[in-house]
């Protein structure tokens, strides 16, 4: 059995003008002691879901379909079901740690609230254990930190506090939105190494929502690409980095700094440029009618690969003989 | 790295590396290098006391008539170092126990208004929805009822009584600090943190505890010190009008009162309180403009 297990989610937005599509029936797996990286443009959907499945959408928002976290369904339930879970079972990892961190509070209490309420722990325990995971994040100076209020770390300490806060309870899953988003090149592939180290350690399983490709490559296990609110691709590191089908998942590697040699074009090659993906991300209010990234696919624009379903069809995710699922009517089309 | 931070905490502030500075401590340091509000503290630090222990250096009492001195302006060898009003009472006593009653109405009424306020405007910001519209058109309402008729309305079955003035002003006050924490509120829950603590599993009431009322105390302490002469104002405006503190207890607001009619033949009469109420109003809104400057987030 899996750890989590969505199935068939759809996250939608009333407002007062229509109703928006953010997450459109997506189903996913994710394994215990699993990494799992959710890359996808911004608006793709990617955080809602894990928002749908925390309990963290607005009001106007509504999830559908199905969620179980160790057999327990938990999607939609009330706040006083969630809090058993959320902090303790499933922590999450927010993307800006300027704001994650109260900044009213010393970030020792802030650790020790979360001991105290999933663990009755007495203050004085709590106080021990939140200075032992200050340290497994490599914060020097721990104790010391533990008094300190926030705006007195940097930007690195800070996403170090907020892991530390998630890994407090030693929770089965832990959700990464962006761990890496708001800090610098240097600081990114520290809080990463970091993640990996946690995850060597305790087993955790990780779900890591990004928009930086080359980033997650070393660290996850697998990938699941996100267009639209729809999952287009999803396979492993290598069938994703090596042997990626989806032409969204293509552009989205040849637009990444890293990978220049290994998949561009040779004429982008010569020149050292980056290609950017044509046109514009789908306007979530107007998507296009078909597969949703055919107005800017380059077979489509191309000519090269013209067929009525892609304008006509939603592709269904199909598994391939290595495991890999992909989206692409082209695709399943050579099969 | 940390050899770094450290140097650098060290230069600028040197007591507090070890144990952390707290967001106050920092607004404090700014406020105490604001000559004007750093004065207007002393200052009203210095008349909160002369108003407590004063009286007792003076031979007269409250209501002790003088009937030697009656209407006298100020005289040292009869210890009427105000002089006396027209009863032949001594205007020193009665100007700092009228003192006593306004600042004592002035803080009280503040801190009820204050407290009643966070927890209201807290409560509907965060839940948000439905019983924010609610609670917050009950405050519309109660905005709406003009606050004379009300204060004459209460009098009128309840009999004048210095905790009807407490009522009275803390039941129209509050409604600004509501509107103002709910505000802030609003905007606070949508903040990453609070967001944090829902998924580490914290229930609402500690959110609203932990994360929301401290964050919304700066610009309610700033409120709260220009409440504070508003209050005695009040007060006054209510005493002046004989709706206040009964004879013979007194206020700033009465002997204003008592002294404008006397202004002509008696100056002194009306010169002391007034002078009073005004350094006292002037210091307060000194400490509150201070205080705005030492909180306001841009500046952190």
């Amino acid at each position: 059995m899996s750890l989590l297990s969505i199935k068939n989610l759809s996250v939608t937005f009333s407002t007062d003008e229509a109703q928006i599509n953010a997450v459109r029936g997506i189903s996913l797996d994710i394994q215990a002691g699993e990494i799992l990286a959710i890359v996808g443009e911004s608006g793709a959907g990617k955080s809602q879901v894990f928002h749908a499945l925390m309990g963290l959408l607005p009001a106007n928002g509504q999830a559908q379909g199905e969620i179980e976290f160790n057999g327990l369904s938990i999607l939609n339930r009330p706040p006083n079901v969630l809090n058993k879970i959320r902090g303790k079972d499933i922590g999450m990892i927010f993307q800006d740690p300027m704001t994650a961190l109260n900044p009213y509070m010393r970030i020792g209490r802030q650790l020790t609230e979360v001991l105290e309420i999933h663990q009755q722990m007495i203050r004085k325990v709590a106080t021990k254990i939140a200075i032992e995971i200050l340290k497994k994040v490599h914060i020097k100076q721990a104790e010391e930190r533990f008094n300190s209020y926030p705006h007195e770390l940097s930007g690195g300490m800070r996403q170090r506090v907020v892991i530390a806060m998630a890994l407090l309870c030693q929770p089965q899953l832990i959700i990464a939105d962006e761990p890496t988003t708001a800090l610098d090149v240097t600081v990114q592939t520290e809080i990463i190494r970091l993640l990996k180290e946690i995850h060597e350690i305790q087993k955790t399983s990780i779900v890591l929502i990004t928009h930086d490709l080359p980033l997650v490559a070393g660290l996850c296990d697998r990938i699941v690409v996100m267009y639209a609110g729809r999952i287009v691709e999803m396979g492993t590191v290598d069938d994703i980095f090596y042997r990626a089908k989806h032409p969204y998942t293509q552009a989205l590697l040849m637009a990444s700094p890293r990978t220049l040699k290994t998949t561009s074009t040779e004429k982008n090659q010569k020149k050292g440029r980056l290609s950017a993906i044509d046109g514009q991300p789908p306007d979530p209010l107007d998507l296009p009618k078909g597969c949703a990234f055919h107005p800017r696919c380059s077979f489509v624009r191309s000519g090269e690969y013209v067929n009525k379903q892609c304008l006509n069809e939603i592709p269904e995710l199909k598994q391939y003989n290595s495991g890999q699922q992909i989206a692409c009517f082209k695709e399943h089309k050579n099969g | 790295m940390t050899a770094n931070t450290k140097t650098i905490t060290t230069s600028t502030t040197s007591t507090a590396t070890s144990k952390g500075q707290a967001p106050w401590q920092k607004a404090w340091k700014r406020l105490s290098h604001n000559k004007a509000a750093m004065f207007s503290l002393f200052l009203l630090l210095l008349i909160i006391v002369i108003c407590v222990f004063a009286p007792a250096i003076s031979p007269w009492a409250l209501d002790d008539v003088d009937w030697d001195n009656i209407g006298t302006s100020p005289d040292f060898s009869s210890q009427h170092y105000f002089g006396t009003d027209a009863n032949g009472r001594d205007l020193f006593v009665r100007t700092l126990q009228g003192g006593r009653i306004s600042l004592m109405v002035g803080l009280l009424a503040t801190a009820v208004s204050f407290i009643i306020g966070i927890l209201y405007g807290a409560i509907a910001g965060y839940t948000g929805g439905k019983t924010d519209a609610l609670m917050m058109r009950f405050v519309d309402i109660l905005y709406a009822l003009p606050f004379m008729f009300f204060v004459i309305l209460l009098t009128v079955y309840f009999g004048r009584s210095i905790w009807l003035i407490f009522i009275a002003i803390g039941a129209v006050e509050w409604l600004t600090m509501a509107r103002i924490v709910r505000g802030q509120s609003l905007s606070l829950k949508q903040r990453a943190f609070v967001e944090a603590a829902r998924v580490t599993g914290a229930s609402h009431f500690t959110i609203i505890k932990r994360h929301i009322i401290p964050n919304t105390l700066g610009p309610v302490i700033v409120y709260a010190t220009l409440t504070v002469p508003q209050v005695i104002l009040f007060e006054s405006f209510l005493s002046f009008l004989g709706l206040g503190v009964q004879e013979p207890m007194t206020s700033w607001g009465v002997l204003i009162a008592e002294g404008a009619a006397q202004m002509e033949s008696a100056p002194w009469m009306l010169l002391f309180p007034a002078s009073f109420l005004a350094v006292t109003l002037f210091c307060l809104n000194f400490i509150g403009d201070g205080l705005r400057d030492a909180l306001d987030p841009k500046d952190r």
